[in-house]
């Protein structure tokens, strides 16, 4: 088993072997907000929330599919990954806090903290209208 | 017999869907990857607007395109070829396609026609190989890529319509250099025409006797994802990319061209990702609702698309969006 070194957030982390970013992030308790990786399920990439920064070439890139390489810099908070990824939540959640009382959950869920956190106001957009 | 890769080389050919990927080194990758069978696969989906050089040749020189993947099977000792075909195109070559298929299939090739919903998404190489095995038509995660596990998780090569064609050229010597060009718009002569590599915008319409004596601006390669050029930019453009170009009148409103693209990438967006999805999905009700465009609000949607889709559908439409402002409208991208 061989294992790769790199950090997130200027904090050196090890990888075990297959590890995307976002799986070692989370062993480490980096939070990455993530909608589509399930462990249960095989990586898809479709959310495009679990955005991050490697630097030093400046590219935002989805953690979920990405191979940590030794000596990698990763960031998850540089200011391009808060503009895209609160974008792309803003898109993802439109119209959630109108339908939230329609949930059994109510405001008690992990996409309701999220949205706090990340001050993602769930009215920027209109959901589309779905006929039946 | 000649080296087939020593001869592409030596022509500098390379692949004519758009990315310019040099067709020797593809077909070399697939060669050393692992694993039997091998796959050719001819992307003939041309989804796109204003561009129609493929069905041109399949219509004018099906035998040139066979001939060309007939050349690559060998070359991979594959015994299978499909064609990923826009169902409208098969409905109008049926004859001449057919025949080609009951011919070489006496000689021990076989081709095998899928015929694709035609959609933008579908010429995507990793969409169309999931559309070819039955599942919904999305792109795959890359790595690994097509040449290492494609079509049923074989090596695959995947070529244009228009490589395979200049491949058999290559291999019969008659390769002059030249790449055909779909014309459109308001122009006087449109349609599909074969002019040298890397020829500039302007004696493109020169040659073709299609410069308009009214104010315009072009888009070229591709009318939904290609750039938009001022009149005084043609000179130093050259035809690039998917080879189109498509003529605009000055006048024509922004509103109704921000229109026309977004309301095709709505349409043709395939849903998998969540800025491509949802992004075309506002920016086209956001230019609906609006009589003045909101090009801030745009602009916003545009940029997250362009950085964070899943593929390279999604991230295109910047190069459109952003090429018009700057060029046509010189509006500051902030």
């Amino acid at each position: 088993m061989s294992k790769i070194v790199f950090s997130v957030d200027n904090r050196k982390i090890t990888a075990n072997e297959g590890e995307s970013v976002l799986q070692a992030a989370l062993r480490y308790r980096i939070d990455i907000p993530h909608f589509c990786t399930h462990e249960d399920l095989p990586i898809d990439a479709n959310c495009r929330t679990c955005l991050v920064e490697i630097q030093p070439k400046g590219r935002v890139v989805t953690s979920c599919d990405l191979k940590p390489k030794p000596g990698m810099m990763v960031y998850t908070n540089s200011p391009a990954v808060q503009k895209l990824r609160k974008e792309n939540l803003e898109l993802l959640l439109a119209d959630h806090k109108k339908l939230c009382p329609k949930c059994r959950r109510g405001l008690f869920c992990e996409t309701a903290d999220l949205m706090k956190k990340y001050k993602v106001s769930g009215t920027k957009y209109r959901r589309a209208d779905i006929k039946a | 017999m000649k080296n087939i890769i020593e001869e592409l080389k030596k022509a500098n050919l390379v692949g004519r869907g758009g990315a310019e990927y040099p067709t020797a080194v593809k077909w070399e990758s697939v060669k050393r990857a692992k694993g039997k069978p091998k796959y050719v696969v001819c992307n003939a989906s041309e989804g796109e607007l204003g561009i129609f050089k493929d069905f041109f040749i399949l219509d004018q020189f099906p035998g040139h395109v066979f001939e060309g993947m007939r050349l690559a099977m060998d070359y991979l000792g594959a015994k299978e070829a499909w064609f990923n075909l826009n169902a409208n195109y098969y409905k109008k070559l049926k004859v001449k396609l057919d025949a080609l298929v009951k011919k070489y299939g006496k000689k021990g090739y076989r081709f095998r026609i899928y015929k694709e919903h035609p959609s933008y998404i579908g010429g995507e190489e990793t969409a169309l190989l999931e559309g070819m095995e039955g599942h919904a038509v999305k792109p795959r995660l890359k790595p690994p890529y097509p040449g290492e596990k494609g079509l049923f998780g074989q090596p695959t090569l995947i070529n244009n319509v228009e490589t395979f064609y200049d491949v058999a050229e290559v291999m019969a010597g008659n390769y002059a250099k030249k790449r055909f060009y779909s014309f459109s718009g308001h122009i006087k002569h449109a349609g599909v025409f074969h002019l040298p590599i890397g020829i500039s915008l302007h004696e493109a319409l020169r040659q073709t006797d299609n410069l308009p004596d009214f104010d315009f601006f072009v888009q070229a390669g591709g009318s939904a994802s290609g750039i938009v050029f001022r009149k005084d930019q043609l000179k130093t453009n050259k035809m690039a990319g998917a080879g189109s170009i498509e003529i605009y009148p000055a006048a024509l409103k922004p509103r109704d061209l921000l229109l026309k693209w977004f309301k095709f990438y709505a349409n043709e967006s395939c849903g998998k990702c969540t800025p491509c999805r949802e992004g075309t999905f506002h920016l086209y009700e956001l230019v609906k609702a609006h009589d003045r465009v909101p090009w801030g609000q745009i602009l916003e949607i545009v940029e997250t698309m362009e950085k964070t889709s899943f593929c390279g559908l999604g991230r295109s439409i910047g190069l459109p969006v952003k090429s018009y402002m700057q060029n046509i409208l010189k509006l500051n991208l902030r």
